[in-house]
């Protein structure tokens, strides 16, 4: 059968597992964190944008009703984090539809400001429902997951490895589905919406099945995001936040499942890299965004498309023969 | 009188968006531009307000076509998310740039106009908001004689057509888009430099002008001016009768529920009436 | 579409390659950073810089009074190091930007705690982004002071690692309310309040108070930061005839407010909190602000802060003959607070802890310093009007 996940994704994934190890500096740490919660949620984007084209400006949204889900049963509900992480895929998912339902059928730019007022709306009712959400004042005092044994969540690189397990699933629940059935109907819809539907493709079902998916896994990143900050605030999931979402997945690359960890990762560790220029860190971050998308418009993922065959071939397959074989 | 700056800010995206197909996300910027540059020219030059106000049209203007060539040009032929980013990436640039120069705190910016008080029908307004609203008007009535009545404006509409064709038919493309760059941050500019002196000018005043200009845009159909002109009076309305009657904590989502509800029913927005989906 | 797999395979070494890269970088200085202050032995070395961290908005939406903060702070730094630093030890100053979000302040607090070792934090100035930090903060043991942000929430869940030099909201507002009802006699309030932490804040305090003194608040109406357009709202305000108007807000948008309420017509008693202590308010609003009463947290007047007088004339040395304003005070006070703790305490972060909860009537340049139990402390503050362009002092309250 085929092989959705090649030896490379092994190698990316024991390497994940022992950057901490590289690294016992907490701040690193926490930037990992950090790189791989942004990673959860720019593969969400990519499970809608990547997959149908369709761009959600309003991501940042349900990642926040996701943190809030999970944060609120969890310290109102006395619910265990574990039913509560799965309570905020659920809502995640289920506003995903309710938002979805109405606007799927629209198409490019229509679909983006509809997504986009969603998304502001969604922020407005966090900020104003002061009862429940406590609203601007943020909540203060979530509780990180209860230890399972000598899994202490507390503990940064445990919680890095309970980020790392979910992005792991993610990643390979997206590398399925672009193989499956229903993503080659997905990239049919993206290639094409009016030839798919002629061909028998139900395209506002399949939209529609992509954006609970993806609204679900922004859902998750939000719980995983809410129980490691241990305080959140609407104006962590603002339209500004959404749009660094775009940017960094269109830095690595859409429609790549690799290239939207790639560019999570990349981004994450660059804006803070940049600190140590101080007030020019934002200007040198706008300008290297558009050097990256002028000289490499297909992002990252672009990039290793164009040069790495190249470099292969130069390597003449040497240490990796293993994957090279079977492509053309 | 927020509708005729809402329209202004507007009528410059909606120009780019139908030329390029693209969400203009620095438009923000060149609107805040336009605001600390003639505010810069009339407090440190001592310039006249309505010259500087000109000159940083002008100087915007240039700003627009030189963002053009050097950020979206390159990605002509890329796809169109790429023209997205580059249009973000030119925004934070911006954004940050004109803090380093002007720093971030919030500046008054004084025009010979606000001293003036107009009577309407026992309401007073002050003169600066009659300027904004007789300029916005005029700017509209210019902007549609330069697309109506030119052969620029014959190309422009060309080109926001269709592209390729236009080139084919000896248009000179390149040309025609760097000039609706121009056009799209003067106005962008104008609407900055003349709302300045009613509000206070800081760097990040962009934002929220910009957002309200992409729900006029759509609204209005993209790259339809005249149903722009007409979107971003009635969102201004809207605005205003919410923030009044309804909710003030509300106000933004009402404005954002009747763009969601125009999409969901005339996705094509409300003024255009053949049902021809550009995208 | 040739060979994805292949394709996903190449992607991946690029990956690695980033993120080896980039964790480089910044995982590079993590040990040439870590000096012998943050050690726990008792540092007999003299001269060995002390690293304080300050984490405070200097770009985005607040970045102006991030930037006054630090100018205050600098000034402190300055001064302390040039008599010879605290007990030889010269302080270290290294400000990080939050750009006013939570999770860029606590990204900012990890570097300065874990990459640069601190003894201590200093900041920051929005209510969320000094919570978001607290959790870290007290998770890490590292001392956090804050000179800016008023929500009570900060300390009222205490922390022993949590302290405020400055009033809470619930000070400053009940202050503000006393004197509206039983100094100017209002009776009927509308309050305009920024959709914030602060504004949401200060509007319930203020109603709260404000009723309990016989007084109504007819209606609370929101608006967001960076809203321009305020005649729709005044104009309703208007029709409900009330005899003053509480802005809970900042200035950028209360300098609108009453601009735009002058051009309106309308002319209740305009009332804010501790945020529109700055010139650049009356700068912005120009004689629109004339008659308006508001909370003053410091005011360079001998009259009520006589121990402020070298510090209001350095400040000026400084900074281009500028008067300093609260940010700038209490950004320098928080300075001192650090030193004085840090010779009551030693120079390691649980020293600088212990140190804190001992302060007690410490002198500063904004008069005594005490901390209760919670790490807060109760400070003096001034009820002002505006009157001529200038802020002049019509009662005091708050400490003694």
């Amino acid at each position: 059968m085929k092989k959705t996940i090649n030896l490379s994704w092994y190698i990316a994934l024991a390497f994940a597992l022992v950057l901490p190890w590289l690294f016992p500096n907490d701040y690193t740490r926490h930037l990992l964190v950090m790189a791989m919660l942004a990673a959860v949620t720019v593969s969400s984007l990519n499970l809608i944008h990547g997959m149908t084209g369709q761009l959600s400006l309003g991501h940042a949204a349900f990642y926040g009703i996701g943190a809030y889900t999970s944060a609120l049963l969890v310290m109102r509900l006395g619910v265990p984090f574990w039913l509560a992480f799965l309570g905020a895929i659920a809502l995640g998912g289920l506003t995903g539809l309710l938002v979805g339902l109405p606007v799927l059928h629209l198409r490019g730019h229509f679909f983006a400001v509809a997504t986009l007022g969603f998304g502001e709306i969604i922020n407005l009712v966090l900020t104003n429902s002061v009862g429940l959400t406590r609203g601007p004042m943020g909540l203060p005092g979530i509780p990180a997951p209860k230890a399972i044994g000598p899994l202490d969540f507390t503990n940064r690189v445990i919680y890095y490895y309970l980020v790392v397990l979910v992005l792991a699933i993610v990643v390979v629940i997206s590398l399925r589905i672009q193989d499956s059935k229903f993503g080659r109907a997905l990239l049919a819809i993206k290639a094409d919406d009016v030839a798919a539907s002629a061909m028998g493709i139900n395209v506002f079902y399949f939209r529609v099945l992509a954006f609970v998916i993806s609204t679900g896994v922004a859902g998750a990143a939000g719980s995983l995001y809410a129980h490691y900050a241990l305080f959140i605030s609407p104006i962590t999931f603002s339209t500004t936040d959404s749009v660094n979402l775009v940017v960094m997945l269109l830095v690595g690359g859409t429609g790549s499942v690799p290239g939207a960890v790639t560019g999570a990762v990349l981004l994450t560790f660059l804006s803070e890299w940049l600190r140590q220029v101080r007030e020019y860190q934002m200007v040198i971050y706008g300008l290297l965004v558009l050097g990256v998308i002028i000289f490499v418009p297909g992002g990252m993922a672009g990039l290793a498309a164009k040069w790495l065959p190249a470099l292969e071939r130069r390597l003449k397959g040497g240490k990796r023969g293993d994957v090279a074989p079977s492509q053309r | 009188m927020v509708g005729s700056s809402f329209t202004l800010n507007a009528l410059g995206m909606t120009l780019i968006l139908g030329m390029l197909d693209l969400i203009n996300f620095a438009h923000g910027e060149f609107f805040s531009l336009g605001a600390f540059i003639a505010l810069t020219l009339a407090v440190v030059l001592k310039l006249p307000y309505l010259l500087s106000v000109a000159l940083a049209i002008v100087v915007v203007g240039f700003i627009g076509m030189a963002s053009e060539r050097l950020a979206f040009r390159p990605l002509r032929s890329a796809p169109r998310l790429s023209l997205l980013i580059s249009s973000l990436g030119l925004s934070i640039f911006l954004q940050n740039l004109a803090q380093l120069i002007w720093g971030p705190d919030p500046r008054d910016f004084s025009s010979p106009f606000l001293k003036l008080s107009v009577e309407f029908f026992g309401f007073s307004v002050n003169g600066q908001r009659v300027l904004i609203f007789g300029l916005a008007l005029g700017l509209i009535g210019l902007l549609y004689v330069l697309i109506q009545r030119t052969d620029v404006g014959i190309a422009m509409r060309a080109c926001a057509y269709d592209l390729q064709t236009a080139s084919l038919l000896g248009v000179r493309t390149d040309l025609v888009v760097m000039l609706t760059f121009m056009v799209g941050a003067a106005l962008a500019a104008a609407a900055g430099a003349l709302l300045g002196p009613v509000f206070t000018v800081y760097p990040t005043m962009g934002l929220a002008a910009k957002m309200k200009a992409f729900v006029v845009v759509v609204m209005g159909g993209i790259g339809n001016i005249s149903g722009a002109i007409w979107s971003g009076f009635i969102l201004g309305m809207v605005e205003t009768l919410a923030a009044g009657f309804i909710s003030s904590q509300y106000k933004d989502a009402i404005a954002f529920i009747v763009l969601i509800l125009v999409l969901v029913f005339k996705p094509t927005g409300l003024f255009v009436r053949s049902s021809v989906e550009k995208v | 579409m040739r060979g994805r797999k292949y394709y996903v395979h190449k992607v991946l070494v690029t990956v690695v390659a980033a993120m080896l890269l980039l964790t480089a970088c910044s995982g590079a200085r993590t040990n040439s950073g870590t000096t012998a202050a943050a050690g726990d032995s008792d540092n007999k070395k003299p001269l060995e810089p002390v690293k304080i961290g300050a984490v405070f908005p200097m770009t985005g939406g607040s970045a102006y009074y991030g930037q006054g903060y630090k100018r205050g702070m600098d000034l402190a730094m300055e001064q302390i190091n040039k008599a010879g630093g605290v007990k030889n030890h010269p302080i270290e100053l290294k400000v990080e930007d939050d750009k006013g979000t939570p999770v860029e302040g606590r990204n900012a607090a990890q570097k300065l705690i874990s990459q640069d070792q601190v003894l201590g934090l200093i900041g920051a100035y929005n209510s969320t982004v000094t919570l978001a930090i607290k959790e870290l903060a007290t998770a890490s043991k590292v001392v956090q002071l804050t000179p800016g942000s008023t929500t009570d929430a900060i300390t009222l869940q205490a922390s022993p690692y949590m302290f405020r030099n400055i009033n809470i909201n619930s000070t400053q507002c009940i202050a503000m309310a006393d004197y509206v009802a039983d100094q100017l006699k209002l009776k009927k309030f509308v309050i305009l309040a920024d959709n914030s932490d602060y504004g949401r804040d200060g509007a319930t305090v203020f109603t709260k108070e404000f009723a309990s003194k016989g007084g109504q608040v007819l209606t609370t109406e929101y608006y967001k930061a960076g809203d321009k357009d305020f005649y729709a709202l005044l104009t309703k305000v208007k029709s409900l005839n009330p005899e003053g108007v509480l802005i809970s807000g900042y200035i950028a948008e209360g300098a609108l407010i009453e601009k735009q309420a002058k051009e309106l017509k309308f002319a209740p008693q305009f009332v804010a909190f501790g945020a529109f202590t700055t010139d650049k308010f009356i700068e912005l609003a120009g004689d629109a602000a004339e008659g308006m009463v508001h909370i003053s947290n410091f005011e360079p007047s001998v009259q009520y802060f006589p121990e402020a007088k070298d510090f209001i004339a350095a400040f000026k040395a400084k900074y281009n003959n500028e008067d300093p304003d609260q940010y700038g005070a209490y950004g320098y006070e928080a300075i001192q607070l650090f030193a004085r703790a840090m010779e009551l305490g030693g120079f390691t972060r649980e020293g600088l802890k212990d140190g804190m909860t001992k302060i007690k009537d410490v002198k500063t340049i904004l008069g005594n310093v005490t901390f209760d139990q919670n790490g807060q402390a109760f400070r003096k503050l001034l009820i002002v009007k505006i009157q001529g362009g200038k802020r002049v002092p019509q009662a005091a309250g708050g400490a003694k």
